[in-house]
């Protein structure tokens, strides 16, 4: 499971957004935007990290335990999903 | 758990996402501010989507473009000559001169309450002829507004 090849992260005034490359449409005005560990948990899954290497890294960052660190990561997956950023 | 939050930017943070994406040969939608456009474009509730400029832009064509001090701007094509086009907004009688350098996209689509409206879409293209054509009546239409204004605030 991995980020699709055609979408990027690009920061624009201050914010992290996905943004598919090449012929793909834009639409700015519904775009998906990540904070700080969206953005970390993004690269991991651009190197193909599992989602538990995911809730790992979260662990390393956050106070959490490590089921709610792993029902993050899900819900993150999902989200990223939806929008047709994973290539599952 | 999907918020949406708007986020404001201006378009000198956009613009180098936009004319990469336009010269990649993709599209881009973006939403309305100001009002020169009105009464088409509404600041807050319509957006356009932005194309790569096939050719020269023909009269009518609404197209974003960059002025020379940098402001971004997107209003329609009310004339159309060899080396550069006459620009007005729909809200506005004043031509403003643009070469081809600065254009950046046309519009190939508009978004309105929702709906999308191709622009060879016909009863856009009859809008976009009627609205060309009262031009030199919005000069009019406008001092006459104007001295209406003037007129009620006294009443």
């Amino acid at each position: 499971m991995k980020i699709k090849s055609n979408f990027t992260l690009r920061n624009i005034a201050d914010t992290w957004v996905a943004l598919p490359l090449g012929e793909a449409a834009v639409d700015f005005t519904g775009m998906l935007t990540l904070n700080e560990s969206g953005v970390m948990l993004w690269r991991l899954l651009e190197g193909g990290s599992t989602r538990e290497e995911m809730a790992d890294a979260l662990l390393k960052e956050y106070e959490v335990s490590y089921n709610e660190a792993l029902a993050d990561v899900d819900a993150f997956i999902a989200r990223l999903n939806d929008a047709g950023c994973i290539d599952a | 758990m999907n918020k949406r939050e708007s986020v404001f930017v201006n378009m000198s943070s956009l613009a180098s996402v936009i004319e990469e994406k336009i010269s990649d040969g993709g599209s881009v939608e973006l939403s309305i501010r100001g009002v020169s456009m009105r009464p088409l474009l509404r600041e807050g509730k319509d957006s356009v989507v932005l194309s790569p400029l096939m050719g020269r832009l023909k009269k009518g064509d609404i197209a974003l473009f960059r002025r020379n001090n940098g402001a971004y701007v997107l209003h329609r094509v009310a004339k159309v000559a060899d080396s550069r086009y006459s620009f007005v907004g729909d809200n506005q009688y004043f031509l403003e001169p643009v070469i081809d350098a600065q254009i950046i996209a046309v519009v190939s689509a508009i978004r309105r309450d929702g709906r999308l409206f191709e622009c060879g879409n016909f009863a856009y293209r009859v809008y976009a002829f009627l609205w060309q054509t009262s031009r030199p009546l919005r000069f009019l239409l406008f001092r006459i507004l104007r001295k209406l204004k003037k007129i009620l605030k006294i009443a």
